[in-house]
C-alpha cells in the first residue's frame, strides 16, 4: 500500500489545476499523462498503472465508484453528481493522479519519474499562469 | 562515396577510394579490443543468447554510452521485459543516466502491435520513429517476439530485409536483441542478413556460473576469435579479451637493475636480486615460507619507496597481515603510507581474466613496481572449476603484460610432491618464470630443516649453492652453504665424511664463510656479511679464526682491508 507524499500531491494538484484553468475537464488529465508516457511504457503498461491508481484512490474517494479506465488513458463512468460537483471532481482527480505518480516513483524512482513529467509540469504551470493573467 | 578515375577499367579499379567504416567506441570495457577497434558504424547487428545471458544489459550499456541529444538512440521494447521493469532494473547500473531518458535515449514500446500480430504496423511505427528521430543507434528488444508475430518465414525475412535496408540507409547502427539457440544459425535468415553477431552464453558448471561472449561474425573488421569471458556487475558488462595486446619487453640495458628480494643472502645468490621487470617463481611445500619471501620482496620495494601489490587468495588480508606482524616483515606501516596494497581475491566464481584484470587495474591505479601473487595454487583454487584449464594461458598473458610495464613479479606456488620430484600443479609450470627458486624440506640430524636454491635465472648468472634457511621473528634468515651433506634434494641427505679432513678445525659457519670467500676471490667484511647474512660480531670472530688457522689472509688496497683465501 502506498500513500502519495506531499510533493507528489502538489504536483498532481498543479496538473489538475491546469486542466481547470484551461477550461478542460479535470478527467482529461490522465489522458495527458497517457500522451506523455504511453510511448515509453506501452499503452497496456500505462493502463495497468492507471487501473491500480484508480483502485487506490477509490478507498479515500468513494465518489469514484463506477469510474473505469478507457482507451487512451481516459477515465470513464463518472456519475452525474460527480460531474456536476467540480470541487469533488478535482479532489478525486488529484487523488488518482497522485497515486499514479507515486506508483511510478515506486517502480522507476523519483528522479526518472520527475524527468519524464518535467515537460508536462512546466506546461501546466504555464497554463495556470496564463489563466491567472487573463483573470486579472 | 566512391571516386572513380578516368581511363581503362584497370585504372578505375586502381583509383577507387574504398569506403571508410568508422569504428565506434562501444562503452563496454574490453569489447572494443574483441571487435578489432570498436563497433562498425551503421552495422546491422544481432545480440543473441539465452535468458539472463546479459543481452539487454549489453545493448543498454552501448546505448547509454553512445547516445547524445544530437545523435539519439531509439530503444524499441517489444513484448520482452515490460518497459516499466526494464527502466526499474536498468537504473541500478552505473551507466544508466536518467537525464538521457526521453531525449538522448528514447524508449518506444511496441507491445500492443506485437500482441496484435501486426508486423506491418510494427515496421511502420519503427520507420516513422526512425525518420522523426534520426537516431545514431537503434535497438529492438526483443526481436524474437517480433519474429513470433510474423505468420511465415517469408514475412519475417521481408521485415528483416526492409529493416536492415532502412536503418542502414538512415545511418543507424542497429542491435536486434533476441533469445536464439545455436542450431538456428543455419535456418534463421536473420543470421545471414546481420552484419555482426554477438553470442552471449551463461553456463553453470559445477557450482559456478560462467559467462562468455563470442563475436561470430562482424563484416569488414578483424575481430578477435574465440570465447571471451565477461563479468556483470553494477557497472554493467566488462569483457576480458582472450588475447591481451602484445607488449614488447624493453631492450635490456647492459647493467640490469635489480629488485632486491629483501633477503641479503638471497640477493647475493642472485647476483644482486631479481632482474627488474622479470618474474620470479618461489616453489616450495606448504609451510616452507613462500609467503614470507613474498612479503620480504614487497617490503624491500616499499623501503625504497616503490609501490607494491600483494594478491592473496588463501586467507583474508587481515589474517595475512597479522602473520606479517608475527613473523615479519611488518607491512602495516607501508599499507598506511599507501606503499603496499593487498588485494583479496577469493570467490569460487572468479574467472581467471577477472582476477588478473583486478591485479592489472591495481597496478595501473597505484603505479606499483612490484607485484606478489601469493599463491598461484590458491588462485587456482579460487577459480570457477571450468576456468582452471585456462590458467596457464591467462597467467602467462598477465605476467607478460605486467613485466612489459617494467613491473617485477613474484609468484609463489605449492609443490605437489615435495621430495623426489619437482612437480607443480598440472595447470602451472615453471615456464612462467625468469627466475626459479626452489624451497625444500630436508631431514638433517633428526630435524626437519629448510633449504633453498636458485635453480634458474634466464638473464643472469646465479649461485648454485643449496643453503639452509630458518624463519624467526624478523623473517627469513638464509645462512650456510650446506656442505656437510650431499643428496639434499632427495629429502634424505647423507653426511659428507671427507669434509672434516679438508677443513680441520672449522665450524660449519666458518666453512661456509670460507666457501663464500673462495667464490668471491677477495672481499671486504661488508661484502662477506652481505653474501652470508652473518652479523658483524659473528663475522669478525669467524674471520679471525680463518686467519689464525691460515685458511685466509688479509691485504690492504687503497686503505681497504680485503680478505683472500690463503694459497
Amino acid at each position: 500500500m502506498i500513500e502519495p507524499r506531499s510533493s507528489v500531491l502538489s504536483l498532481a494538484q498543479v496538473l489538475v489545476a491546469a486542466r481547470l484553468a484551461g477550461g478542460a475537464s479535470v478527467w482529461t488529465v490522465t489522458m495527458q499523462l497517457h500522451e506523455t508516457l504511453a510511448k515509453l511504457v506501452g499503452a497496456s503498461g500505462f493502463d495497468v498503472l492507471l487501473v491500480r491508481s484508480l483502485t487506490l484512490a477509490k478507498q479515500s474517494h468513494p465518489v469514484l465508484a463506477g469510474v473505469g479506465v478507457g482507451p487512451g488513458g481516459a477515465l470513464t463512468g463518472q456519475s452525474d453528481d460527480l460531474t456536476r460537483d467540480r470541487h469533488a471532481s478535482a479532489q478525486a482527480a488529484v487523488a488518482v493522479v497522485a497515486y499514479f505518480i507515486e506508483l511510478l516513483v515506486v517502480l522507476i524512482g523519483e528522479d526518472l519519474t520527475m524527468r519524464l513529467l518535467h515537460d508536462l509540469e512546466h506546461a501546466s504551470i504555464g497554463t495556470a499562469a496564463s489563466a491567472k493573467e487573463e483573470e486579472q | 562515396m566512391t571516386a572513380r578515375g578516368k581511363g581503362t577499367s584497370g585504372d578505375a579499379v586502381k583509383n577507387t577510394v574504398k569506403s571508410t567504416i568508422r569504428l565506434l567506441p562501444s562503452g563496454v570495457p574490453g569489447l572494443d579490443a574483441v571487435l578489432g577497434g570498436g563497433l562498425p558504424e551503421y552495422a546491422f547487428n544481432l545480440i543473441a543468447g539465452g535468458p539472463g545471458a546479459g543481452k539487454t544489459t549489453l545493448a543498454q550499456q552501448i546505448v547509454f554510452s553512445r547516445a547524445t541529444v544530437e545523435s539519439p538512440a531509439l530503444y524499441f521494447t517489444v513484448l520482452g521485459e515490460p518497459p516499466i521493469k526494464l527502466l526499474r532494473h536498468s537504473q541500478h547500473y552505473s551507466f544508466f543516466d536518467a537525464a538521457k531518458v526521453g531525449n538522448a535515449v528514447r524508449f518506444v514500446n511496441l507491445s500492443n502491435q506485437a500482441m496484435d500480430g501486426d508486423l506491418g504496423s510494427i515496421l511502420k511505427t519503427m520507420l516513422t520513429e526512425v525518420e522523426a528521430t534520426r537516431p545514431g543507434i537503434v535497438v529492438v528488444d526483443s526481436f524474437r517476439t517480433v519474429a513470433h508475430a510474423s505468420s511465415s518465414d517469408g514475412q519475417l525475412q521481408e521485415l528483416v530485409q526492409r529493416l536492415a535496408l532502412h536503418l542502414t540507409g538512415w545511418q543507424a547502427t542497429t542491435f536486434l536483441v533476441g533469445e536464439y539457440e545455436a542450431d538456428e544459425v543455419r535456418s534463421n535468415p536473420l543470421f545471414t542478413i546481420a552484419d555482426g553477431i554477438f553470442w552471449l552464453t551463461q553456463n553453470v558448471e559445477r557450482n559456478a556460473s560462467v559467462r562468455r561472449l563470442q563475436v561470430t561474425k562482424m563484416r569488414a573488421t578483424r575481430t578477435m576469435p574465440g570465447l571471451h569471458t565477461f563479468a556483470m556487475s553494477t557497472d554493467g558488462i566488462r569483457v576480458f579479451p582472450r588475447i591481451l595486446p602484445r607488449i614488447e619487453r624493453p631492450s635490456r640495458a647492459e647493467k640490469v637493475e635489480r629488485a632486491s628480494t629483501g633477503v641479503a643472502v638471497l640477493d647475493g645468490m642472485m647476483d644482486g636480486g631479481i632482474p627488474a621487470g622479470e618474474t620470479a617463481l618461489f616453489v616450495g611445500p606448504s609451510g616452507s615460507g613462500k609467503s614470507l619471501f613474498a612479503r620480504h620482496f614487497i617490503a624491500a620495494g616499499a623501503e625504497l619507496g616503490e609501490r607494491g601489490i600483494i594478491a592473496v587468495f588463501e586467507e583474508h588480508p587481515g589474517d595475512y597481515l597479522a602473520r606479517a606482524e608475527a613473523f615479519g616483515p611488518k607491512l602495516a606501516g607501508f599499507i598506511e603510507r599507501g606503499l603496499v596494497e593487498t588485494l583479496y581475491l577469493r570467490s569460487l566464481e572468479l574467472t581467471v581474466d577477472e582476477t588478473l584484470a583486478a591485479i592489472r587495474d591495481a597496478v595501473a591505479r597505484t603505479g606499483a613496481k612490484r607485484v606478489a601473487i601469493d599463491s598461484l595454487s590458491g588462485f587456482e583454487l579460487a577459480l570457477a572449476p571450468s576456468y582452471r584449464d585456462d590458467i596457464r594461458e591467462s597467467i602467462s598473458r598477465t605476467v607478460t603484460a605486467l613485466t612489459g610495464l617494467g613491473v617485477t613479479v613474484l609468484l609463489t606456488v605449492d609443490l605437489v610432491q615435495s621430495f623426489s620430484e619437482l612437480s607443480l600443479s598440472p595447470h602451472i609450470t615453471e615456464f612462467l618464470a625468469d627466475v626459479l627458486v626452489l624451497q625444500r624440506y630436508v631431514e638433517l640430524e633428526g630435524k626437519l630443516e629448510k633449504v633453498l636454491a636458485v635453480v634458474k635465472m634466464r638473464s643472469s648468472r646465479h649461485a648454485t649453492d643449496i643453503r639452509r634457511y630458518a624463519i624467526d621473528t624478523s623473517g627469513a634468515v638464509v645462512a650456510d652453504v650446506e656442505q656437510q651433506h650431499r643428496a639434499l634434494l632427495t629429502g634424505v641427505p647423507v653426511i659428507r665424511a671427507e669434509r672434516a679432513d679438508h677443513l680441520a678445525g672449522l665450524t660449519r659457519e666458518e666453512e661456509s664463510l670460507l666457501h663464500t670467500l673462495r667464490e668471491l676471490g677477495e672481499a671486504t667484511a661488508r661484502e662477506l656479511s652481505s653474501r652470508t647474512g652473518m652479523k658483524s660480531a659473528a663475522l669478525t670472530r669467524a674471520l679471525e679464526r680463518l686467519l689464525q688457522l691460515t685458511y685466509a689472509r688479509t691485504l690492504r688496497r687503497k686503505g681497504t682491508v680485503l680478505y683472500r683465501v690463503a694459497p
